[in-house]
């Protein structure tokens, strides 16, 4: 007998049974302005498959109908001309056709607010979505020619809850994003409880996505995510998307707009709890390097930290620098900590102590004021450790205030 | 994540400041900052690291070297944070 609190499996992880919901065919799932979710009757049509028959995978773009996932078959292409998908051969003769796929206005990037993931019904306690990321828009009038990222495998996560982590970097526009995506858990690709990889082209909520084979990798494998313009015509531009050195992840799209806001993002779904992050602290996308024609334009990333439940955050290094930086895409808290409310006047010193639990031995500590306020120039001049007679260490820092104004500051610090 | 900046020569006896900035709001929590001879018989001391944040919240890092060796040296600055 069927218990409503058994656990069920789900595209989205393990849900109660009363949480997960047939759609009977002619019927269809609407979302209400408050982001509940109905079912209603009727069917839509999209890509000429009818929506309501369909189970819900996911994607880098959250839940979609599986009728709308497409793998393309390696050596074949994703051919967009006049806003209608079709995947065509080596003979470039159309062997699967797609339907229309319409194009929203120009000026917004498609995600992270087109991410579809029914609040309603499998309810995680956790964020989901677009966690943190860093993106970059194209203005310098001159497309993207390549953007290329090389990321570690992390470790898996010690906790299995179901739960799918994406992580990718990324170009899209208003309708599309393209993505060569680091994957943990299931997605309508396929996948399970190890990483895979595959390159995405998917659109907004509810559209079609097309994906390459999904590849198996290891933690600790080094990736080169790549995409490439190929090829620009009045038809519209032409870019290739893969892993580099892994076959059959490639993925090439032709003829369709052109992609322009650069992101790199850590995706996850179906989290419940922190330990369901990879095990460690943080993924770095490094040697990050970002053409526009054979340039290489000046890059600022803009950080977001959409998703903070776990202390998960996003940072910037050497954007300036050769190349376009890294960004760290960190699943927990920084390991440095911040202690202490205090201002300080023009030209004085304080010395502040800092003591921990047990024998207060934390090791080596890098301790530095933070100004809190503008036009502040803070010095930590002195870091220091005593013992007492109990054996408990304490630590002891100064500051001193070498701008023209009082400032309010706190101390950050850390060690190993 | 441990980084290398700038390139310079240092005489001996002679203090200098440099400044340290990353893009966005230069942000990048508390960060070790030592400079390293890049040639023999040099003495650089790291006399002291500051934080300053300017009108439109950037954070800016400054690090003193003093030369206390007894020949003028190149060096460059290392670093790294959490």
């Amino acid at each position: 007998m069927k218990n409503e609190d058994d656990t069920v499996l789900t595209p989205a992880g393990p849900r109660s049974r009363s949480q997960v919901h047939a759609v009977e065919p002619g019927r269809a799932v609407r979302r209400t302005r408050k982001g509940t979710y109905v079912l209603v009757a009727g069917t839509r049509k999209r890509g000429g498959a009818e929506l309501t028959d369909d189970e819900l995978v996911l994607t880098p773009g959250g839940l979609r109908p599986r009728s709308v996932v497409h793998r393309i078959e390696p050596g074949t292409i994703l051919d967009g001309r006049d806003g209608r998908y079709r995947q065509l051969d080596r003979r470039r003769k159309a062997v699967e056709e797609f339907g229309h796929v319409p194009f929203r206005p120009a000026g917004r990037p498609l995600m992270p607010r087109n991410v579809f993931f029914p609040v309603a019904a499998p309810l995680p306690a956790f964020g989901t979505g677009w966690i943190t990321y860093a993106s970059w828009s194209n203005t310098t009038g001159t497309p993207v020619s390549r953007f290329a990222t090389s990321w570690v495998v992390p470790p898996a996560p010690s906790t299995q809850s179901g739960q799918t982590i994406f992580l990718f970097n990324g170009i899209q526009n208003s309708t599309m994003i393209y993505q060569p995506v680091l994957q943990w858990g299931p997605s309508g690709a396929g996948g399970g409880n190890n990483w895979s990889v595959a390159s995405w082209y998917a659109d907004g909520q509810s559209g079609q996505s097309f994906y390459s084979s999904l590849v198996n990798v290891n933690a600790g494998d080094v990736l080169v995510g790549v995409m490439t313009l190929t090829g620009q015509s009045a038809q519209g531009f032409s870019y290739n998307c893969e892993f580099q050195g892994i076959a059959n992840t490639s993925l090439a799209v032709q003829n369709i707009q052109e992609l322009t806001w650069c992101i790199e993002t850590l995706e996850a779904y179906g989290i419940t709890k922190c330990s369901d992050y990879p095990n460690t602290d943080k993924t770095a996308m490094a040697a990050i390097d970002l053409r526009t024609g054979n340039t290489q334009p000046t890059v600022v990333w803009t950080v977001t930290d959409s998703v903070t439940d776990c202390g998960q955050h996003t940072l910037r290094f050497d954007d300036d620098s050769v190349g376009h930086g890294e960004v760290d895409l960190w699943y927990r808290g920084g390991p440095f900590w911040t202690a202490g409310a205090g201002t300080i006047a023009p030209g004085e010193t304080q010395q502040w102590w800092f003591s921990w639990g047990g024998v207060g031995d934390v090791g080596p500590q890098l301790i530095q004021a933070e100004p809190l306020n503008a036009s502040a120039k803070l010095t930590t001049t002195e870091v220091s450790e005593t013992v007492d007679g109990n054996g408990h260490m304490t630590y002891f820092a100064t500051v001193r205030n070498d701008g023209p104004n009082a400032v309010g500051f706190q101390w950050r610090g850390g060690g190993r | 994540m441990a980084w290398t900046a700038g390139l310079g020569t240092i005489a001996p006896g002679q203090t200098q400041e440099w400044w340290f900035s990353w893009a966005g709001n230069g942000d990048v929590g508390p960060q070790l900052i030592q400079a390293e001879p890049l040639g023999a018989s040099g003495e650089l001391a790291t006399t002291q690291i500051s934080e300053s944040l300017d009108a439109n919240g950037h954070l800016t890092y400054f690090a003193t070297v003093r030369n206390n060796g007894p020949s003028t040296v190149n060096f460059q600055w290392r670093g790294g944070g959490f």
